[in-house]
Formats: C-alpha cells, structure tokens, sequence
C-alpha cells in the first residue's frame, strides 16, 4: 500500500515538473504545437508609421508655407500713408 | 532790328522750352489735379480712394477669416485672437467706408482716409501677424511634435549600432529639430503681440517674425529630409 502511494507520488511530481516547463500539456499530455520554439521579438517599431508621420509634418510645413507666403504677400502692399 | 531780335528771343526761348520737355520724364509732366504725391485731394477724389482702399482691405479680411476658419492647427486661444483682430478691422472698414462717403468736407474725409492705414494696417499688421501665427502654430501643433516622434521612432529601429551614416543623419535630425523648435517657440504670441502702432513707430516690426517663421520651417523642412533619408537606410 505504501509502495503504491509512494509511486502515485512520484509520478505526480513527474508531471508537474514537465507541465511545469512547458513540456507536455497537463490537460492532454501531448507536447504543445509551440513548446519547442521561443516566441520570435517583434519590432516595436513600424517603418510605415514613421513614414507616415514624416508625411503629416511634409504636409503641415507645406501649409505653413502657404500661410507665411500670403503674409508675405499682405505686407508687401502698400499700406501708407 | 527790334523785330527781328524779338523773334531770335522768342525762337530761342521755345526752343530751349523744347529740349526741357524731352529731357524731363512723362510723369514730371503730368500734373494731376486730384492727387499731390499720391494723395487725394479734392473730397471726390478721396471718397474715391477711400471706397477703394476700404473695398481691397474688406474683401482681404473676408477671405482671411474664411482661411482662418478652416485652419485646424491654430490653437483655440490663437484662432479668437485673430479672429476678433480681424472682425474688428472688418467692421472697421465698413465704418470708414460709410463715413468716408458721407462726409460733406474734405477735412472730415482726409481725416477718415488716413485712419484707414494708420489706425488699422490691414496689409502691414493685420493680415501678416495673422497668418504668420497660423504658420508658427502648424510647426507648434503638428509639423515639429510629428517630427520628435519619426525622430523617437527610428532612434529605437535603429538600436545601438548605429551605421556612421545613420548616426550623422540621426545627429542632423535631432539638430534641425531644435533649431525649429526654438524658432517657433512663442513665435505666434510675438507675431499677435505687434499692434498698428508698433508698426507706426517702425516698419520692420514684422520682419524679425517672418524671418523666425521662415527659418524654422525651413530646419524643419530638413529635419523631415534626414528623416526620409533615415528610413531609406532601414528598407
């Protein structure tokens, strides 16, 4: 009896040190599809969206542009005496 | 003898008459008999040239509001500034323009022609101050904060190896983006700030403004530049 507690025991902990490390699947006991590979790194940075953002400020300074042009083209006129 | 010298004298005299005229230019010989140096005159003629100088300053407001009203960079408080700049010296005009036109004497119609100019300036003050405001706003609201974020973005892409062409660029960058952060800094509140008075007292009130204005954008303009150029590195 006590022998049969004991191998219960062992293989109890036997799973749970490889569900542990993520090496079989405690509910099915098949290995998951991705245990075998690290999770690749992403870029947190996305070159479209930098593109994008330079776009936005090509088309303010266009703007600002034009708004400095036609006060340049208001104080340009004569406004004496 | 008497004759003859007389006409000697009188060809003489026409004939010198004659060459002061082909010397002298057209317009030293047009004498205009409703304008002195430019100026009306007569109260005809300036309640002619007051409809028309209150006229051009009436349809300039009119689209400058419109243009104001569709800018969406200007900050609140910026846009009812010169808004009311704006509706005042619009409200202005179409004042003088009825008083000017009403007026029974030439002093009271001088007196409203000249307050056209040096009680408003329009196309010295008015307009310019405006819409260099409009301009420093769009590298305050937008053109510079979109700028530090590609700039931000592609420092992380970039990483900490840097090519040397890339951390020239990224130095280039980061430099243009101060020069045109410090350019625009409280540059709309300077260029609000100038009144018809200040312009009075000196004319190149405004060209300090305009040359901050144009020198930002222009660092801006190359921050964006060594931007695209950074990004091309990263294709």
């Amino acid at each position: 009896m006590r022998r049969v507690a004991v191998v219960a025991l062992a293989a109890l902990v036997a799973t749970s040190a490889l569900t542990g490390c993520g090496r079989i699947d405690a509910g099915t006991g098949a290995a998951p599809a991705t245990s075998a590979s690290t999770p690749a790194a992403t870029d947190p940075v996305d070159l479209g969206d930098v593109l994008a953002d330079l776009d936005a400020a090509g088309d303010a300074l266009d703007a600002a542009d034009g708004d400095a042009g036609a006060g340049d083209d208001a104080a340009r006129t004569d406004d004496a005496p | 003898m008497k004759n003859s010298f007389r006409a000697i004298i009188a060809t003489t005299l026409t004939s010198a008459a004659l060459v002061a005229a082909t010397a002298l230019p057209a317009s030293a010989l047009t004498v205009s008999a409703s304008t002195i140096d430019g100026e009306p005159v007569t109260l005809t003629a300036i309640q002619k040239a007051g409809a028309e100088a209150t006229g051009k300053r009436i349809d300039a407001l009119t689209t400058a509001l419109t243009r104001v009203e569709r800018n969406e960079s200007l900050t609140e408080a910026d846009r009812t500034t010169i808004t009311a700049t704006l509706q005042a010296d619009l409200d202005a005009m179409h004042t003088l323009a009825s008083q000017i036109a009403a007026d029974t004497t030439r002093v009271d119609a001088l007196t409203h022609y000249h307050q056209i100019f040096t009680d408003y300036r329009v196309y010295a003050v008015a307009l310019p101050q405006a819409l260099y405001a409009a301009g420093a706003d769009r590298l305050t609201g937008t053109a510079l904060p979109r700028l530090q974020k590609a700039y931000d973005a592609l420092v992380a892409k970039i990483g900490d190896s840097p090519t040397d062409e890339q951390q020239r660029l990224l130095d280039a960058m980061a430099a243009d983006i101060a020069d045109a952060t410090s350019g625009a800094d409280g540059l709309a509140a300077a260029s609000l700030a100038v009144t018809p008075a200040d312009w009075n007292a000196d004319h190149d009130v405004m060209r300090d403004i305009r040359t901050r204005l144009h020198d930002a954008i222009r660092s801006a303009r190359d921050a964006a530049s060594a931007g695209r150029d950074l990004a091309e590195t990263l294709r």
